[in-house]
């Protein structure tokens, strides 16, 4: 009698921890399906990217004559060009770097106090106080 | 003039030019030319304006207007190596003009006059007495031993009123205030003055702004109207050339460009007269203002409009006024890269600044208008019975 009732708690057990594995199996089948059905989402996904993209590039590929429509220098004759570069030269104009201009101040006495220097002449580059 | 003048002493000059055996010139910074400039003797300027009028012949084929006499002095100017290759080197009297406007003359009279008559602004160091002499010359007709090239006389006796009387032949334009004391300016008004100009200008500013905005639009509604601006262009020209049959005004134009190119170049960088008078500043509108505080007379409040398109005005009415542009290469204006590469200016960004700074200048909106101006239509010859 007693080892009957043994028996019987021994199979509600096994009946319990059976009924437990087959639990996670049903949950780690159901993981698997996500995995696949996230997986099979993603390569969709990616698959229709990859078409858009190459639909982009054939468009972009097709538009190309279009874009060439502006930026394409203008075609001058030889005397138009000439021209246009001969102005350009005429009225070139400088481009200061610095501030200020580089003065050569020097003191300048009074007259009678020490010698007083005479101007060459012909030293006309030399009026200009720049170095 | 005088800013293509301290360009050509930074290029320097070769050897051999304009004479076998000449040395060569080396260049200078810009700084440093600039400073030879100021600075100069005023008669070396003189021979050298004479010298850039002679080489741009104004009368070709017939012969140049000066005699040998007047070539021999200029031989001996400081200048004469730096002759100019390509014509003419001077700016267009829209530059002259735009300027002016800032009243810059009639600030550096103030400053000159102060000066000369005593002490109150400080004493003036070497380099601003050079200055001065220079100033006296060039902008207020001082006695000079050549004087045609100023365009004044007894019987013009003004620079400012010859110049005043060029602007309004030329555009139909008063400058923006009258004389220095706020009276009404006076000088001659020709008849025969080119009074649609700015009308027209103005639109063809409006309708390069339109070819600008759509200049990458390729599938949207698009309003550049190419034609349009050409015949915008084609009757501008027109105008212009209407002004300048048998080079007249080119003189009046040479005197007027030294005149503002000298004031300009006075206020490009902190100069000795604006360290002198502690105009010190970051622009050439500032040292303006600042100068004109300085005298009691203030400065146009859109100075800087002004300076900033002034070279650019010059480059695009001397483009619109030659035969350079035509049907087929309109697109200059105002795509910038169809244009050639550098050296060559770059017309489509000359165009895009003066339409900025013209409408910052003037207050008025180049993006939009009433109506469309009547561009002159083509005469049809009908038989009448």
């Amino acid at each position: 009698m007693s080892n009957e009732r043994r028996t019987t708690t021994h199979d509600q057990k096994l009946e319990a921890r059976l009924a437990c594995l087959e639990e996670l199996f049903v949950r780690f089948a159901q993981t698997g399906t996500v995995e696949n059905t996230l997986g099979h989402g993603f390569d969709s996904v990616t698959h229709h990217l990859c078409a858009m993209n190459n639909r982009l590039e054939s468009i972009a590929a097709e538009l190309t004559p279009l874009r060439t429509l502006s930026g394409t220098p203008v075609p001058l004759t030889e005397e138009d060009q000439a021209n246009l570069y001969s102005m350009s030269r005429a009225l070139a104009r400088p481009v200061f770097k610095q501030k200020s201009l580089p003065v050569d101040a020097r003191p300048v006495p009074y007259i009678g106090d020490g010698k007083h220097t005479t101007t060459d002449i012909y030293l006309i580059e030399n009026r200009s106080t720049a170095p | 003039m005088i800013p293509q003048l301290v360009t050509r002493i930074t290029q320097g000059v070769p050897a051999n030019v304009p004479n076998p055996g000449d040395p060569a010139l080396p260049g200078k910074s810009p700084e440093q030319a600039a400073l030879q400039v100021l600075t100069a003797d005023p008669y070396d300027l003189m021979l050298h304006m004479e010298q850039v009028w002679d080489t741009f012949n104004p009368w070709a084929p017939n012969p140049p207007p000066a005699g040998p006499a007047r070539r021999a002095l200029w031989a001996g100017g400081a200048f004469n190596r730096y002759a100019p290759n390509d014509h003419p080197a001077w700016d267009h009297l829209g530059y002259s003009y735009v300027l002016e406007n800032t009243r810059a003359v009639q600030i550096l009279r103030r400053v000159v006059r102060e000066y000369r008559a005593g002490e109150r602004l400080g004493i003036p160091s070497v380099a601003t007495q050079r200055w001065l002499d220079a100033t006296e010359v060039l902008l207020f007709g001082a006695a000079n031993p050549i004087a045609p090239w100023l365009s004044t006389s007894a019987v013009r006796h003004d620079p400012e009123a010859v110049r005043r009387n060029a602007y309004w032949r030329m555009f139909g334009m008063d400058l923006a205030f009258g004389n220095e004391d706020n009276g009404p300016p006076a000088y001659e008004r020709a008849a025969a003055s080119n009074a649609g100009f700015v009308r027209l200008f103005e639109e063809l500013l409006f309708e390069l702004w339109q070819a600008i905005a759509n200049i990458k639009n390729q599938i949207g509604p698009n309003n550049a109207d190419q034609d349009r601006i050409f015949r915008l262009v084609e009757e501008l020209r027109l105008m212009l050339r209407s002004r300048r049959q048998l080079q007249l005004l080119a003189r009046e134009e040479l005197a007027a460009a030294t005149a503002l190119g000298w004031a300009e170049l006075t206020l490009l960088t902190d100069t000795p007269v604006v360290v002198d008078l502690k105009a010190e500043a970051t622009s050439a509108a500032n040292r303006l203002k600042l100068m004109g505080d300085r005298v009691g007379l203030p400065s146009h409040s859109r100075s800087a409009a002004f300076f900033s398109m002034a070279a650019e005005l010059s480059i695009f009415l001397r483009n619109i006024e030659s035969s350079v542009l035509n049907e087929s290469n309109i697109a200059l204006l105002y795509d910038a890269a169809a244009n050639p590469p550098p050296p060559a200016n770059n017309l489509a960004e000359i165009s895009r600044r003066v339409i900025t700074e013209w409408s910052a200048a003037t207050g008025k909106d180049l993006k939009s208008r009433s109506r469309p101006v009547e561009t002159t239509a083509t005469r049809r010859r009908v038989a009448i019975r």
